[in-house]
């Protein structure tokens, strides 16, 4: 189903998108990506490296953001622009749930975009990852 | 232990400000690569299907399989020993490559942070597409902290499809201390 813009209004929530991790996410996330590092993939590694254990790819969380992204403008938005600042780390079964607050709607050389505030926050309420979007949705005009 | 310095801002680090890295090439992204990367990105869910169903795609707007908005074109190809280990070095070109690529200040502390990032997006990426990849050393700064005095500096990756159109803007934000 189309969203319109004319059908979001600031402050909506967008749907969460939540993912429990474990090397099933991140070893699959280091293989398309080439990105086998072994803090990633290794307790010991980690550890060594004043870790407390293997932690999580930042760019699968920048992934996820994405995606949370995409479950709500479905196949007819556009992702304009977003960032996102790593600042916890990702352990082996964390729950990220990313979610996101529309800040603004504007009009902007021909296109109807929507900017989004975001955050990922784990299962201990720790915001591990804020960032913030502007997306493009279609117009019923 | 080494004294840390008043400043990692040098004239030599100043002056590194605005080098770019040779361009690296993609090979042509394949529908099977973008699959993969969906999967591994949503697992353990179904992908959006204009991922990977090639008939449904074509009922989009986009009208055949696109990838997802943060696809990676460079993974298993040389020229990326900054990122994980890599294979044997095959000639000095490749060295040449990944040492040009790497685009750390002159001069800095070793330990590493990936602080953040930002993408702007532009031209989908399609099967078929070959994506040049040119990095800048845009801006650096550095603040005082738990972790002692630490450099910041950003990187903008600029890439580009074969028609010369731009699909990302992606930039890094990365802490050395």
């Amino acid at each position: 189903m189309t969203l319109y813009w004319q059908d979001v209004d600031e402050g909506a929530e967008i749907p969460s998108f939540a993912r429990t991790t474990t090397l099933m996410n991140w070893n699959r996330w280091a293989s398309v990506n080439d990105e086998f590092v072994p803090m990633h993939m290794d307790d010991d590694d980690a550890r060594a490296n004043g870790q407390q254990a293997a932690f999580g790819e930042g760019p699968l969380r920048y992934s996820y953001l994405h995606s949370a992204l995409r479950e709500w403008i479905g196949d007819d938005g556009d992702i304009v622009f977003i960032n996102a600042q790593y600042r916890g780390i990702n352990y082996k079964g964390d729950t990220l749930t990313c979610s996101g607050r529309v800040t603004g709607k504007r009009k902007e050389n021909g296109r109807h975009l929507v900017d989004i505030d975001l955050a990922i926050t784990n299962q201990r309420g720790e915001t591990v990852t804020p960032g913030s979007a502007t997306v493009a949705l279609p117009s019923r005009e | 232990m080494t004294t840390e310095p008043e400043t990692y801002i040098t004239p030599e680090v100043e002056a590194y400000i605005g080098t770019q890295s040779p361009p690296l090439v993609s090979p042509p992204v394949s529908e099977s690569e973008i699959r993969r990367f969906a999967i591994a990105a949503y697992w353990p869910e179904v992908p959006p299907r204009r991922f990977w169903d090639s008939e449904y795609a074509k009922t989009t707007r986009f009208g055949g399989i696109v990838a997802p908005d943060e696809f990676n074109p460079f993974g298993w190809m040389v020229g990326r020993a900054h990122i994980g280990p890599q294979p044997t070095h095959i000639d000095d070109a490749q060295a040449q490559l990944e040492e040009a690529r790497n685009l750390r200040p002159p001069g800095a502390p070793e330990r590493y942070l990936y602080a953040g990032s930002s993408s702007e997006y532009h031209a989908p990426i399609r099967p078929g597409d070959v994506i040049t990849s040119v990095l800048t050393f845009t801006e650096v700064y550095e603040r005082r902290g738990g972790l002692g005095l630490m450099l910041f500096y950003v990187v903008e990756e600029r890439m580009t499809n074969q028609n010369g159109e731009t699909a990302r803007v992606f930039k890094t934000n990365n802490i050395l201390y």
